[in-house]
């Protein structure tokens, strides 16, 4: 029971932290942005040279996934996402589908779609609760969560990040304060590609590093996001957490065959009964 | 202190403002009354920079906006309230009045102006830490002319300030843009309540489809024969 909790608890922090990212992206311009799921393979291999090829410690290689993820977003956001900003056609969501699908094939076109693997940065077990766990996946677990932190304070207490919130709760409005929204989006969409960057190398030695590395967890980073609600972090962390114990406890007692399935049910029935999501504010 | 020439505003390809031309002088307040769909709204949002006008020019403290993005323009001196009672609803009061400030970087003059604003409002004061949805029409109305206030305007452009709000607090929101006058404020007033507009401000401009259609000293408006007709329904 409580390996599968602590499993659970692994793979949750990974989705939440990726839909951290695209939570914020969405909640202001109203893109579900795909393209994170590549941004996330790009920056796995990112870790995976840095450590093997240029021998960087591992820390730095972390630094240098999240740089890789904030740069791509940024650009897609300023040279793509923009030219199409209020139209509501849905080309956006087109355009961040694509470059899903370009950055998983960029990767084998690369790198072969062979997998690889990386030595944990920490070795070593720690003992919970009778359960050997390793420092690598506990260091998943409290990174995530102190970034969940970090963000929440910066959203806050700053002033850039109630900038944010104010234009994410009326972008017509916020200009006339004299924040320029332009800014807001470049901020926003680089915090969200450094994020999905970190949870790449923060998984890359514990699970492996391939091309299609970034499908699951980019589909339940986006259920996460509708089931804690678009614009709560607080919803994104629990329904992060909570989706990871499920599919772990379902794959540890009822099968691992139906593992990917549970999210899917549980949006469903969610969507039927809350569509605002579990912790969702009224606007939506 | 702001000169409009000729604007002609259209939105995707339908003209709404044909030809219109005004000034307002540094010290007046300047009303623009019309019925819902004349395109006052439309007026303020183009000087405010977030539509561009087709043709015109608009002049500020003798520069022209042209071209000058939204966000811009608060820097130089003039504050926009839109219709609406726009607050930012998941942010508390304080906030609120923060993000007003936004361009100001020097703290004393953010306490500043956040003395003055509770000054004007009290009650503001006594709820900064209330969620701003949560307040009631005539409590929002006064958070958003407090944040217009926070980034020191020498002009203020108020759009519909008493649409839908009971008649007292009607007279409050009036009063304080009196006594922001008096502290040495321009104003650029747009109102259906053709009545309180006219009575508060000195030169009134009519508007009727787009195109401004009477204008003249506020007080000959008001006994104007035409716009007892139309507006009040007198004759």
């Amino acid at each position: 029971m409580e390996i599968y909790i602590i499993n659970g608890l692994v793979l949750g922090s990974i989705y939440a932290l990726i839909a951290l990212g695209i939570n914020l992206i969405w909640s202001i311009t109203d893109i579900p942005d795909f393209s994170q799921g590549g941004i996330y393979v790009i920056s796995a291999y990112v870790v995976y040279f840095s450590i093997t090829t240029l021998n960087l410690p591992w820390y730095i290689a972390i630094v240098a996934a999240a740089l890789a993820g904030a740069v791509m977003a940024f650009c897609f956001e300023k040279f793509l996402y923009r030219r199409w900003r209020g139209r509501t056609d849905h080309i956006q969501l087109l355009c961040a589908i694509a470059l899903f699908f370009l950055l998983a094939n960029l990767a084998i076109y690369l790198w072969t779609a062979k997998s690889l693997n990386l030595e944990h940065y920490i070795m070593g077990k720690a003992e919970i609760f009778g359960v050997g766990v390793s420092y690598q996946r506990l260091m998943i677990i409290v990174v995530v969560i102190v970034l969940f932190i970090l963000i929440n304070l910066f959203l806050m207490k700053t002033k850039t990040g109630k900038a944010i919130r104010a234009a994410t709760q009326d972008i017509e409005v916020a200009p006339w304060m004299g924040i320029d929204i332009n800014k807001v989006f470049s901020i926003i969409f680089a915090m969200g590609g450094a994020l999905s960057g970190i949870a790449a190398a923060l998984v890359a030695p514990v699970f492996a590093v391939y091309p299609m590395m970034g499908e699951l967890p980019l589909l339940k980073a986006l259920v996460v996001v509708i089931l804690g609600g678009k614009g709560s972090l607080v919803g994104t962390l629990i329904a992060g957490m909570g989706l990871g114990i499920l599919e772990s406890l379902g794959a540890g007692y009822i099968s691992a065959s139906y593992q990917h399935g549970y999210a899917f049910i549980i949006l469903l029935i969610v969507l039927v009964f809350k569509p605002q999501g579990l912790f969702g504010s009224r606007k939506e | 202190m702001l000169e409009i020439k000729n604007l002609n505003v259209g939105y995707k390809g339908v003209q709404v403002i044909w030809d219109v031309s005004f000034e307002v002088k540094e010290g007046e307040i300047v009303a623009f009354v019309g019925a819902n769909g004349a395109g006052k709204s439309t007026i303020l949002k183009t000087i405010s920079g977030a539509l561009e006008p087709m043709s015109g020019d608009i002049i500020f403290g003798g520069e022209s906006l042209i071209g000058t993005p939204a966000h811009k323009v608060v820097s130089k001196g003039m504050a926009y309230i839109p219709e609406g009672r726009r607050v930012f609803p998941y942010m508390s009061v304080r906030d609120n009045l923060d993000l007003g400030a936004f361009i100001i970087n020097k703290k004393e003059d953010v306490s500043k102006s956040l003395e003055r604003v509770f000054e004007l409002f009290p009650r503001l004061k006594e709820r900064q830490n209330q969620m701003a949805g949560t307040f009631s029409g005539g409590e929002q109305q006064m958070l958003v002319i407090g944040r217009a206030l926070m980034s020191a305007p020498k002009f203020l452009m108020i759009d519909e300030p008493s649409l839908g709000l009971q008649p007292t607090i009607v007279d409050l929101v009036y009063e304080a843009l009196e006594i922001l006058h008096k502290q040495g404020i321009t104003i650029l007033l747009v109102e259906q309540n053709v009545q309180k507009s006219l009575e508060v401000s000195q030169r009134g401009y009519v508007l009727e489809n787009g195109r401004i259609s009477m204008e003249g000293m506020s007080k000959d408006l008001l006994n104007n024969e035409d716009i007892k007709s139309v507006y009040f329904g007198i004759s």
